[in-house]
This record gives structure tokens, C-alpha cells and sequence, in this order.
């Protein structure tokens, strides 16, 4: 039914296939690329794109489109797993502030306030700073800064939900606190969380490159896109085009996020029209 | 009104507080020895450990907090570990590049984004209106930075329309410095517009379906009147939270974009010293952006009130 | 085990030959042009210093722009033999325990007070103490500084020390001599440095740019440019550093011309220089650096604790597929610790293993290798490093192995490789003229610990200055390294300098350090 509808709304539909494509090409990353994106070649350092190298090669004479290919898996992988993690720590923290009120409430939501006093990049930036750049600790840091907003979300749904009588029903019935946050809170606020989700995975795409690209993300030689724009950028003189190829496979990857968030927006929550 | 906005800013001091701790933390928690950076690649253990101690990197952690805090409340945000520099002075050097960046940026997206968002929105369900809308999903999706390093590629490098590197500064050379700073701003301030520009368009549709407005329009007030004194001045608001959020993000922006255009602000300078491993400079820049931000929010929420009846002083 | 001779060609004298005829070429092209006086070069800096205090920082960056404005008492030639600056002669007295210089008479400051002993005094009594040098313990040999007279300095040591000259002709920091009175007005914390030299410190904005300006009233030595030593004459009026950290950017720069020289061109745009930029106007120059650059065994680990092991990495790892990887081809080949430039360097030192894959098996079969995992330790913050490691590892894995590359941060791998913690890593030591101190790298990695013997001789060669025997125990060093393997040195990497043709006098030197007198512009 719900799916019915968003795929009936074109910007959806084309955001589904974008997104699909995209998954596509990471799943079938070894098929579609026709090199090893890790393999030094230092015959063919930082040639242009020929019929072998379809997008040239780096300095280290690695093929760019294999790179960029590849690219596709960790970039989805961390975007992924990171909005995973924002949206548990989010729900976690986010339904406590709410159900249990108080001084619990208290502090939580001035830690979510401090988390939110920073830019979210700039957050991202002092975590891997302190964590060093390494896989997980970017998932980590993107994971930590957007759980805030998850929480914000999750709070307010709580606080309009808890006094509602079929809460007040279910207590008296004698059911545990988490019972009732998971049978009768969490599923009325599904709708804003997939939105919230969506749109961090267009977010997190973004953060993921930038951090790559100031040397603070997947360490190399991971052909994550940010790298290997980082990469592209100390030869931008000499390979122009090494900078252009990651940076559309970004954009795309991002558009496709970006239109579904939209599409599901207007499905879900027709009063943000 | 007074009240409101002490009131507003004790409630700051809790986060401002936590925002101070964690930083801190965060900055301890960084792998690899400042001393051995500092003393380059031909040290010897014996230097690195002396050098530890009178750094008083070797006291325990809190009391290593406690004199921290103490000394930022006086305004000594430390000293660098590698130039020797006090952090505050490097900093009122550098923010104001930063400043005039993300200043730009925001003048930019204003001017892009408020009158095509008007006009979107007047113009609903139009193919401009669809124009816009492919426009704008397409400005959130392009990472700002990719785009700076094609705008230097071409312009730069290609045309020699713009330096690809040095700074002048526009405050001290208005024009010239402007030549500096107008692509790294454009690029910077895309997000912003086409956020912008989308928060723009949606409310002034809902502040075009009110009645007053309709009401407007009856007593036969030009289309323009109607837009401009009535519908404007209500989906300012929403719009104002956006914008101040927004202007908090151009700040983390500028991190990255002053990196790609090798401008000397706050954002480069954080950069290098993370390299450097440079443990105070790197908790003085993001305290400083931190509590920036905290300000802009708190600016934005007083503006808010200002421009939304609806809210009194309480 | 006898040495295994392998013929490489002398790139580094390749390297000479070319220069010089290029400088040739360009002499008779021009018609031998007159110096011309004045003009502005821009010049770039691959970051910002981080000071104006001379002794403050280590950092190379600080001594490429303070070595134009302060002078040291003594420095190296193009040979790194040791000659005087601000003195105009020196002496040792026979058991070098007391050096004795004698000053240039009438020199001046830049604040116009005339250089005195006192000045000296101060200045090296300032390099001793680790508060105010970052490399004071170049000092701790020194038991006082006298000033004899207006013009005369004593510097009496401890104990006999034949090596000290090295520490006073320091490539960075510079061992700057300073205006005693200029530095106590300061209060210590330099912000506007006052040197001799041939430029003045103008103005330093934070990564926006440090401007120097002819200095008129300079007086130093005569006879010809050599190295940091001979004439220093300033043609330019105006000397502009601007930070550029980005490679890409510094090569858009000085296309654009908003830069005119850049002082580390990197090699991969060399093929772009060769095919486009050497027809726009702008000159390269090679030559062979000091900066020895390699694989170190950390030889009381486990795996490479084993000889038979690292002998059979030595047959194993190509040094010069090592340096092709790291530099491009941009590199001297020496499996030495002593660079080619040095005067210390004989034939010998180019004695190394010649790659056998069979060989190599063999020897590893021998060690009792059982397919343990071994790690090559580098780090992305030198990019040479980070290939050489790659190289490296590829050989290794040839060699059956079980290699693992760990990319680890730049404090990181300094801290395993000064305390010998890794089993392999790759890296890049610092340039050092005296061969002595270039051999004590070996205690980091432990070999010293391990091989008592060698750090005998390098004692030996610390006790004497006698130039021929001391050749002769660095050679008895390297051969134990060829014999023990305590590493595999692939290199000295070459320096390249890229310029526009308007810039002429322009030498590179083997420190890397630019030199901007005798330096003119014809725009």
C-alpha cells in the first residue's frame, strides 16, 4: 500500500532507481570492474583514460573507474551502517528522555544539546580527530552525530503518546516499560524516522567524502570516494578528469537519497507538502 | 524582554558546559605524541619524555581539565605546541577570513534563494516551479567541496579568472579580496541556498493558502504588496530557523572549503593543527566554532521571536 | 659472507654533468647577462613556519626562510665541508677541546649594531640551553663560551669533541647568531627577528605569506657562492614566501606565475613538465639530495630477529624498484647511510646485494620461516614512505612472505621506529653530514644493542677528525650492514626545483635548502 504509493510518485521512483542502481553496482563491484582497485601498477602511474583505463589511473597507477566502482560499497557501507547506529543510539535515548522524564530526561537531552552545539561536520571532524581515521570510527562519528536528531524525534512522539489511554491501558494491564515503548510508542513513530533516516543517508554520503578528502576517513588505500578524490586532488593539473568521475558518483548516490527522502516526505507526511 | 534574553542565556551554560567537557575528552582521546611530532624525526626518547613534562602532558587527566577550564574562563585558550603562538591570538587572525567566507556564502544564498523560493512557490505546480525543485535537490546533492575543486580547474586554471592561491584580505582591499573569496563562497553557500530556497518555498505556500492573505488580495493589493508586506514577513520565521541552523553548517563548511581554496582561516588552520596533532590549538578552534554556533543559535532564536508574532517574551 | 658487488650507474654524477650543462647551455644562450638588481620573487613554502625564532623549531620550512635572515658561525658547502660565516677564520686547538673564532670586523645587525663576541656568546649559550633551541643537545658538549675580545670567541668543550663544527653548521634550525640586545628587548619570545644576513625581516601574516627585504647594509665573506658558504649578495629588493600546501596548487601557482619558484616540484609532474611546462618558460633542476631513505629491520623482533631472514629480504627487495616506486625514478640508488653528495662517500659505499629471487628463497628456507606474519609498518603522512612500504611488501609477498602493510599515523611509526618496535617499516631519515650521527640511527632500531661492534667503531669515528681514518671506519660500517642487514637502504631522494626562466643564479643544493642571494630576476 505504502510502497504502492511511493513508487506511483515519480520523484520517488526515480530516487528508488537511482538508489537501486547504486546497490546494484556494490554488490557487483567485482563483476563491473576491470581492475583490482588496490593493485599498484607502477608501470602505468597517473595515465589518462584509454581503452584499458577507463578513467585513467592514480599515482599509483591503480584504475580510477575500478576505485570508483568499488567506491560504491564502502561509501553505502559506512552511510549505512552509521545511520543504523544513529538510529538505534537515537531511539535508545530518545524514548528514555521521554518515558522516563525528569532528571533522565534532564540529561540526556542537554548531552543531545551539546551534541547539537557543534556543526555536524565539525563534530564528525573532532571525533575522528581524537579516534583517528580508521573504517568503524567513521561510522562511529557519524553515527554519534546524528543521533540527536533521531532522539528529538523519538522524544516528542513519546511525550504526545505516553499519556494516551491506550498507554495508560496497557501499564495497568501490567506491562514493563519496555513492552510498552516497543508495542505501543515506537510504532507510531516510524514515519518521521524513516524520513529522518533517508534524508542522514544523503547526510552521511556527503560527511563520508568530505572526511576522505581531508584525509580523515577510511584510511587509504580504501577506494572510498573521498579518497580518491583526495588522491585526485594532487594531480588535478595533470588528470583533470581523475577529479571528475568520483565526484558524479557522489552526487548521484546522494541525489538518489535525496529524491526518495522527498518522495517518502510527501507519502508519509503529507502535511510537510 | 530583557528578562527572556538572560533567561536564554543561563539556559546556555549547561551546554556550553558539556560542549567545554567534550571537547576536552575528545581531544585526549587523539593517538600519537605531540612531543615526538614537535621534535621531528631524529629525537630521542630521553628529549620526547622531557619535553612531555613540560608540557604537563604527563598530569593526570582531570587536573589537566580543571587548569584547562580555568584558563579559558580568563580567555587563555593555551598556547601552541608548535609555534609557541598563544591559540586566541591565532585564532582573531584567522576567524575573521573565516568570517568574511561564511559571510559571503550566507549573502549569497540569501540572494539566490529568497526570491527564487518566492517565485517558485507563487508560481506552484508551474514548470518553473519544477525548474526550481530540480535545482535545488540537485544543490543539496552536490558536495560543495567537488565543486570548488572544478570551479578552481576551470576558472583558475583553465580561464585565469581567479588566483589559485595567497589571500587578500577584503577588508583591507575590498575588490581585490573579493577575487579571493567568490568561488570558495559560491561553492560554500550552494547547500545553504537550495535549503534555503526550499524551506523559502514551502512556507510562503502555506502563508499564501491563509486567510489573511486571500483576504489581502480581495481589498485588491497588488500581487507584489501582497507578497512582499503580508506573505513574506510570515514565512519568514520558519524560514529564520533554517537559515541560522544553515549558517551554523557553513561554518563546519568552511573547514573543507578553506582547505580546497587554501584560504588562511579558522577551518585550514584546524586542519593543519590535527595533522600536527597540536593538542591546544585543536581544542581552541573547536571550542571557539562550538560556541559560535551556540551564539548564532541563540541570535537566531531572539530574531525568531522578532518576526513571529505568535511568540511572546515570556 | 663477501660483499655482492652489483654495478648502478652514478646518477647522482649524471645529475652534475647535466646541471652544469644546462647552467652551461643557459650561460651562452644569454650571452653571460649581467646581474640585474631589484625585483620581488615569490617563492613557495610547503607549509607555513611556525616561527621567527631561529632555534624554536626544527622544522625545515623555518630554516628555508630564517637562513636568509640570521647566519650561523659556521656552515656546509655544496660538499658539506665546514666553512665560516659570521667568523672569518676558526680554529681547533689539537686536542679539540677549545675552538677558537675569530669575527668579521664592522658586521652589522639589521637594527645597525655591529655583531660582537658578546653577541656570539649570547647566541650559543642560547643554542645550549632546551628552552630556547630545539636541538640543545647538539650543545651539551660545552662546557663554556668566552668572549676573548670584541672579535674573538672561545668555545671550550668538555671533552675532546672533533665533531662539534657539525653542530654550529646545522642545516635546521639554523644555529643563527642573534643581536643580544634585540633579543633581551623582546623579552625572549622573538617576534621580529634581527639577523646579519643578506635579507630582512619584513613582516610574517599566519599562512598567508613571510616578506623579506634586501638587507643594504650586509658585509660577509668574499671568494664564490659554495654551498651555504663564499659571497652572499642579495639582488633581490623583495623576497615573498607564501605557504602553499597542496602540490597541485603549487605547480597551478607557478604556471600562473603567481609563484616563481618552487623548491620541491614533485616528481609526478615531471612527465607534465617535460611534455608542456619546460615550453612555457619554466626550468627544473635536479640534483641528489641527502635525505637516505629505506626498509629498517627492527632487529630484536620477532621473524626479523633472525640473520638468514633479513639476508634473505635483502636478495628479496630491489632497491631500486624501491626507489622507482617511492620517487618516480627521481632518486639517487646508495644502500648507504652516506649520501652521494657527502665527502665522506667513496665507491665502496655503493656496494650492496643484487636481487636473486633464488637466493633469496633459499636463505629464507634456511632461516626456519614458517609463514608467521610479518608487518611493514608506514604511514601516508610522507606519500615516498607510504610507496616505498607498497614496494616493499610486493617483494616480500614474492618472497613467500606472509607480509602485511599497516598504515599507521606519522607519530605513530616515529615512536615504533625510535624505540625499534617494528619489524619492518619503511622511512626517510634526516640529512646528516657527519656520518657518525647518521650511523646512530642504528641504536633506534636496536642493531647496536645487538652488534656491539659497530657501535665500537662509530665511538671511534666520534673521537677523531681525521678525515681518511674516519672514511675508513664508515666503510668498515657499511660493511657490517651489508653482512648484518639492520636494514636495506634504497636511496637519496632527488631534489627538484622548478622556477621561471626570468630567475637566474638559481642553484639547488643537496640540504634542499633554497638560496636566494645571488639570485636575480630579468623581468
Amino acid at each position: 500500500m505504502f510502497l504502492k504509493r511511493l513508487l506511483k510518485n515519480k520523484i520517488g521512483l526515480i530516487g528508488v532507481i537511482v538508489i537501486g542502481l547504486n546497490i546494484a553496482v556494490a554488490l557487483a563491484a567485482p563483476l563491473l570492474a576491470t581492475h583490482d582497485p588496490l593493485t599498484i601498477n607502477l608501470e602505468a602511474q597517473a595515465v589518462p583514460p584509454s581503452a584499458q583505463h577507463w578513467f585513467g589511473t592514480d599515482e599509483y597507477g591503480r584504475d580510477i573507474y575500478s576505485r570508483v566502482i568499488y567506491g560504491s560499497r564502502i561509501s553505502l557501507y559506512i552511510c549505512l551502517l552509521s545511520v543504523v547506529l544513529a538510529t538505534v543510539g537515537g531511539v535508545a535515548t530518545g524514548a528514555a528522555a521521554g518515558y522516563f522524564g525528569g532528571l533522565v530526561d534532564n540529561v540526556i537531552m542537554r548531552c543531545m544539546d551539546a551534541l547539537m552545539s557543534f556543526p555536524a561536520i565539525l563534530l564528525a571532524i573532532a571525533i575522528l580527530a581524537a579516534l583517528g581515521p580508521n573504517l568503524y570510527n567513521v561510522i562511529i562519528a557519524l553515527g554519534v552525530v546524528y543521533v540527536p536528531r533521531f532522539a528529538r524525534i523519538v522524544r516528542s512522539s513519546v511525550l504526545s503518546l505516553k499519556e494516551k489511554e491506550f498507554v495508560e491501558a496497557s501499564r495497568a494491564m501490567g506491562n514493563g516499560n519496555i513492552y510498552i515503548i516497543f508495542r505501543h510508542i515506537l510504532p507510531n513513530c516510524t514515519a518521521p524516522l524513516i524520513v529522518q533516516a533517508t534524508a542522514s543517508l544523503a547526510y552521511a554520503i556527503l560527511a563520508e567524502s568530505s572526511l576522505g578528502f581531508l584525509g580523515l576517513g577510511a584510511p587509504p588505500p580504501a577506494p572510498s570516494w573521498g579518497n580518491i578524490l583526495s588522491d585526485a586532488r594532487n594531480f588535478m593539473m595533470e588528470n583533470p578528469m581523475m577529479t571528475v568521475f568520483p565526484g558524479v558518483a557522489i552526487t548521484l548516490a546522494v541525489l538518489g537519497f535525496n529524491l526518495l527522502g522527498d518522495a517518502l516526505r510527501d507519502v508519509l507526511d503529507p502535511r510537510l507538502k | 524582554m530583557l528578562k527572556y534574553i538572560l533567561k536564554r542565556i543561563i539556559y546556555l551554560i549547561p551546554t556550553i558546559g558539556m560542549v567545554a567537557v567534550m571537547v576536552f575528552l575528545l581531544i585526549h582521546m587523539i593517538p600519537g605524541d605531540p612531543a615526538l611530532v614537535m621534535l621531528g624525526n631524529d629525537a630521542t626518547p630521553q628529549d620526547v619524555e622531557a619535553l612531555r613534562d613540560a608540557l604537563g602532558l604527563n598530569q593526570p587527566l582531570y587536573q589537566q581539565f580543571f587548569l584547562w577550564v580555568g584558563r579559558v574562563l580568563t580567555g587563555d585558550f593555551g598556547v601552541s605546541i608548535h609555534s609557541k603562538v598563544p591559540v586566541l591570538t591565532s585564532i582573531a587572525d584567522r576567524f575573521p577570513v573565516t568570517l568574511s567566507l561564511t559571510t559571503l556564502a550566507l549573502v549569497f544564498s540569501l540572494i539566490v534563494s529568497i526570491p527564487s523560493g518566492v517565485l517558485a512557490a507563487v508560481k506552484h505546480n508551474t514548470k518553473s516551479d519544477y525548474m526550481f525543485m530540480l535545482g535545488t535537490i540537485l544543490g543539496v546533492s552536490v558536495p560543495g567541496f567537488w565543486l570548488g575543486l572544478l570551479c578552481l580547474l576551470v576558472f583558475s586554471v583553465q580561464l585565469g579568472w581567479f588566483p589559485s592561491t595567497g589571500f587578500v584580505a577584503i577588508w583591507e582591499n575590498f575588490w581585490e579580496g573579493l577575487r579571493y573569496l567568490l568561488l570558495p563562497a559560491v561553492t560554500l553557500g550552494l547547500f545553504m541556498a537550495a535549503v534555503v530556497a526550499r524551506m523559502v518555498r514551502s512556507s510562503m505556500l502555506e502563508v499564501l493558502r491563509l486567510e489573511y492573505v486571500t483576504h489581502a488580495r480581495a481589498k485588491g493589493l497588488s500581487e507584489w504588496k501582497v507578497i512582499n508586506k503580508h506573505a513574506l514577513k510570515n514565512a519568514f520565521a520558519p524560514a529564520l530557523t533554517t537559515i541560522g541552523i544553515q549558517y551554523g553548517m557553513l561554518l563546519g563548511g568552511a573547514v573543507i572549503t578553506e582547505t580546497v581554496f587554501s584560504l588562511p582561516g579558522l577551518g585550514k588552520y584546524l586542519v593543519v593543527a590535527i595533522n600536527m596533532r597540536d593538542y591546544p590549538v585543536v581544542q581552541g578552534c573547536i571550542l571557539f566554532i562550538a560556541l559560535v554556533y551556540v551564539l548564532i543559535n541563540l541570535v537566531v532564536d531572539l530574531l525568531y521571536g522578532f518576526f513571529d508574532p505568535r511568540i511572546e517574551y515570556k | 659472507m663477501s660483499a655482492i658487488r652489483s654495478k648502478m650507474k652514478m646518477r647522482g654524477v649524471a645529475i652534475c654533468l647535466v646541471a652544469a650543462l644546462v647552467l652551461l647551455g643557459a650561460g651562452s644562450l644569454w650571452a653571460a647577462p649581467q646581474p640585474k638588481a631589484g625585483g620581488e620573487i615569490k617563492v613557495r613554502l610547503n607549509t607555513d613556519i611556525t616561527s621567527v625564532d631561529p632555534l624554536a623549531s626544527p622544522a625545515m620550512v623555518n630554516a628555508v626562510v630564517l637562513n636568509h635572515v640570521f647566519e650561523p658561525l659556521l656552515a656546509y658547502t655544496t660538499n658539506l665541508k665546514i666553512v665560516p660565516v659570521v667568523a672569518q677564520s676558526w680554529e681547533a686547538s689539537k686536542d679539540y677541546k677549545t675552538y677558537t673564532f675569530h669575527l668579521i670586523k664592522g658586521k652589522k645587525f639589521h637594527n645597525g649594531a655591529e655583531l660582537t663576541s658578546e653577541d656570539v656568546k649570547f647566541s650559543v649559550e642560547r643554542m645550549m640551553n632546551p628552552k630556547t633551541c630545539a636541538r640543545a643537545k647538539l650543545f651539551t658538549g660545552v662546557a663554556k663560551v668566552e668572549a676573548v675580545d670584541k672579535y674573538t670567541v672561545r668555545i671550550l668543550m668538555k671533552k675532546s669533541s672533533p665533531g662539534f663544527p657539525n653542530s654550529l653548521a646545522y642545516v635546521a634550525p639554523v644555529m643563527a647568531i642573534m643581536c643580544k640586545a634585540e633579543v633581551e628587548k623582546q623579552g625572549g619570545q622573538i617576534t621580529h627577528p634581527v639577523g646579519t644576513g643578506p635579507f630582512k625581516f619584513m613582516e610574517w601574516k599566519p599562512d598567508r605569506h613571510v616578506i623579506l627585504e634586501k638587507f643594504a647594509g650586509y658585509k660577509g665573506q668574499s671568494g664564490a657562492r659554495d654551498g651555504m658558504g663564499g659571497e652572499r649578495v642579495a639582488y633581490l629588493d623583495k623576497v615573498t614566501f607564501l605557504p602553499i600546501s597542496e602540490e597541485s596548487v603549487a605547480v597551478m601557482a607557478l604556471v600562473n606565475k603567481e609563484v616563481d619558484l618552487v623548491h620541491s616540484f614533485p616528481q609526478k609532474y615531471m612527465k607534465k613538465y617535460k611534455s608542456d611546462y619546460s615550453k612555457q618558460g619554466m626550468v627544473v633542476q635536479e640534483v641528489a639530495g641527502l635525505v637516505w631513505v629505506g626498509a629498517h629491520f627492527g632487529v630484536t623482533r620477532p621473524v626479523v630477529d633472525n640473520l638468514k631472514f633479513r639476508q634473505a629480504c635483502a636478495y628479496a627487495l630491489s632497491i631500486k624498484s624501491m626507489a622507482k616506486a617511492a620517487f618516480m625514478g627521481y632518486a639517487t640508488i646508495n644502500p648507504s647511510a652516506i649520501a652521494t653528495a657527502n665527502q665522506y662517500y667513496t665507491p665502496y659505499f655503493k656496494e650492496w646485494y643484487a636481487p636473486d629471487m633464488a637466493k633469496a628463497k633459499q636463505l629464507l628456507k634456511e632461516s626456519g620461516y614458517k609463514g608467521q606474519e610479518v608487518v611493514v609498518d608506514t604511514t601516508k603522512k610522507y606519500s615516498y614512505m607510504y610507496r616505498m612500504a607498497v614496494a616493499v611488501h610486493a617483494q616480500l609477498k614474492a618472497l613467500g612472505v606472509n607480509a602485511k602493510l599497516n598504515v599507521i599515523d606519522w607519530p605513530v611509526l616515529l615512536k615504533k621506529h625510535l624505540k625499534g618496535q617494528s619489524q619492518i617499516h619503511t622511512f626517510g631519515a634526516a640529512p646528516m653530514p657527519d656520518p657518525a650521527l647518521a650511523y646512530a640511527y642504528l641504536k633506534r632500531n636496536k642493531f647496536m644493542e645487538v652488534y656491539p661492534e659497530a657501535e665500537k667503531l662509530r665511538q671511534e669515528a666520534m673521537a677523531t677528525a681525521d678525515f681518511k681514518v674516519r672514511q675508513k671506519i664508515f666503510e668498515k660500517i657499511h660493511k657490517i650492514c651489508i653482512e648484518q642487514v639492520p636494514w636495506v637502504i634504497s636511496c637519496n631522494y632527488n631534489y627538484l626545483n622548478a622556477f621561471r626562466d626570468y630567475v637566474h643564479g638559481y642553484q639547488v643544493l643537496s640540504t634542499g635548502m633554497p638560496r636566494l642571494w645571488g639570485v636575480w630576476l630579468s623581468k
